[in-house]
């Protein structure tokens, strides 16, 4: 994908990982609604972030915001990072060209991982927007983590999450696992028998089955997907983590 | 000598919408006839579609092998990259329209070219031609059923891409007098080929229709009793007669 931020053994530490993915994912996501010099308000998107604390992640402009529409994370990046690249120039050589990189998020470095507080205050939220929005598509959080959780079991609360709903159906829990090992990734597995230890299995078992529209998404990208397939992905490098994500958020028909 | 006539040209945008926002475009001359869908996710597909329908019925060269179609999609794609260099160059362009513009924009299309009584059709994705011979349907190109009609048609691209255009995109008639030939962009072509399944004929409907009154009365009925799903459409109707 030409990705400026190089992908795994590139040395980056974890927590640069993690944002560079929620960067892309809030790039993927405004680049999808975008349309012309305008952006369609298909999304509304909150960013909670967890490690010493847990709270609103976004930066610069939007700071402290719950639930934004998708617009205004187009227009209040906290910065833009210009890159150059060489691209092809269609006569067989290179240009090179400058690209804009929109940043809203900084990594940053904390102990702890109070993942039930976290996926608590997630739910908390949704079930708020839920219910003033009881005709919407229902909301999706989608947790992305790079290790275990040190306050507790989140399965009970995962569950909670399916019981919220509005009138389109249950809220959804997908589970991001963030590894830069060379790992093969595992993504959208239908049962618990390919995952290689505990941590999967909990996670695994905290995730939303697929909606079906999703699971047909993700078998026209070319995943093998089932009945049971769930919003899960393990192992996933930052290329398989936007692949995850993008394809769980096509839920309006627009690709 | 016969010659094709225009007995309808014009467009709809989706119920929702302005015409501003319409992706459908088609153009016409005495002898090129063209239909093009511009696809919602990319940017800027109108644009594209406009060049892509306009260039057709303008360009000189024949439109009749996948050769000559080729090099008219480069001359279409050389003429979309001027106009996107024109907007890139702009400074105060949002970060994401930048972005957009830089993946290309992609468009259906069907497109018939005339040559004496000869005629070609090139189609890409679920716009289609339908050809009407004596009260009985002749062709349905390039869909010919419902169950072709999905959400993810084929596309032409505004960027260089490497696949050739292939014969199967073509097809070859020859034009009788009378013969009606319908162009038009997915949703209602959906209904024809629908229509046209169910034992009726849907062309009837399509001839009653000589004004943009006419044919928002008869897509809103349409749309209303949920036979034609809700999109922008574009409809050219030509009729053969004698030169």
């Amino acid at each position: 994908m030409g990705d400026p931020f190089a992908g795994p053994g590139s040395g980056r530490s974890k927590a640069q990982e993690l944002a560079d993915v929620i960067n892309r994912l809030l790039q993927t996501l405004v680049t999808r609604c975008a349309k012309g010099e305008e952006v369609r308000d298909y999304f509304e998107i909150g960013v909670l972030g967890y490690g010493h604390t847990v709270g609103n992640a976004l930066q610069g402009p939007l700071a402290g915001r719950d639930f934004v529409p998708i617009s205004q994370i187009a227009f209040n990046p906290a910065r833009l990072e210009s890159r150059a690249k060489k691209v092809p120039d269609g006569a067989g050589g290179l240009v090179e060209q400058t690209f804009q990189f929109p940043v809203w998020l900084d990594p940053v470095h904390n102990g702890g991982t109070p993942m039930c507080e976290a996926i608590r205050r997630a739910k908390a939220a949704i079930e708020a927007w839920a219910s003033a929005h009881m005709n919407s598509y229902p909301p999706t959080i989608i947790h992305v983590t790079d290790g275990e959780s040190t306050d507790g079991d989140p399965s009970g609360l995962a569950r909670e999450i399916g019981l919220i709903a509005t009138s389109d159906g249950p809220a959804c829990l997908y589970n991001l696992h963030i590894s830069s090992t060379s790992a093969t990734p595992i993504t959208f597995p239908s049962s618990e028998a390919e995952l290689p230890d505990q941590f999967a299995r909990l996670l695994f078992g905290m995730s939303a089955p697929l909606p079906e529209k999703i699971r047909r998404e993700a078998a026209s990208e070319g995943y093998s997907v089932g009945d049971g397939s769930r919003g899960f992905a393990f192992n996933a490098d930052l290329v398989e983590a936007i692949r995850f994500i993008d394809i769980g958020t096509r839920v309006s028909g627009l690709r | 000598m016969s010659r094709a006539a225009v007995r309808f040209a014009g467009r709809l945008a989706k119920l929702g919408n302005t015409l501003d926002e319409c992706e459908d475009a088609f153009s016409s001359s005495s002898s090129r006839f063209a239909v093009s869908d511009g696809a919602t996710e990319s940017s800027y597909s109108s644009v594209w579609a406009e060049i892509l329908t306009r260039t057709f019925c303008t360009v000189e060269d024949g439109l009749d092998t996948p050769e000559t179609i080729g090099a008219w999609l480069e001359a279409s794609r050389q003429e979309w990259r001027v106009w996107e260099a024109s907007v890139a160059a702009r400074e105060n362009l949002p970060w994401f329209t930048r972005d957009k513009l830089r993946s290309g924009a992609f468009a259906t299309f069907a497109g018939i070219s005339f040559r004496d009584s000869q005629w070609v059709v090139f189609a890409l994705g679920d716009t289609c031609v339908f050809v009407v011979r004596e009260d009985a349907l002749v062709h349905s190109f390039p869909l010919s059923s419902g169950a072709e009609f999905g959400t993810s048609p084929a596309l032409l691209s505004s960027r260089d891409d490497d696949l050739p255009i292939e014969e199967s995109s073509l097809l070859a008639g020859s034009a009788s007098r009378g013969d009606r030939i319908y162009l038009t962009t997915d949703a209602l072509a959906h209904w024809f080929v629908d229509d046209f399944e169910a034992g009726r004929k849907p062309w009837d409907a399509l001839d009653g229709i000589s004004s943009i009154e006419d044919l928002e009365i008869f897509v809103s009925e349409e749309r209303a009793g949920l036979r034609m799903r809700n999109d922008d459409v574009a409809l050219l109707s030509l009729e053969i007669v004698d030169d």
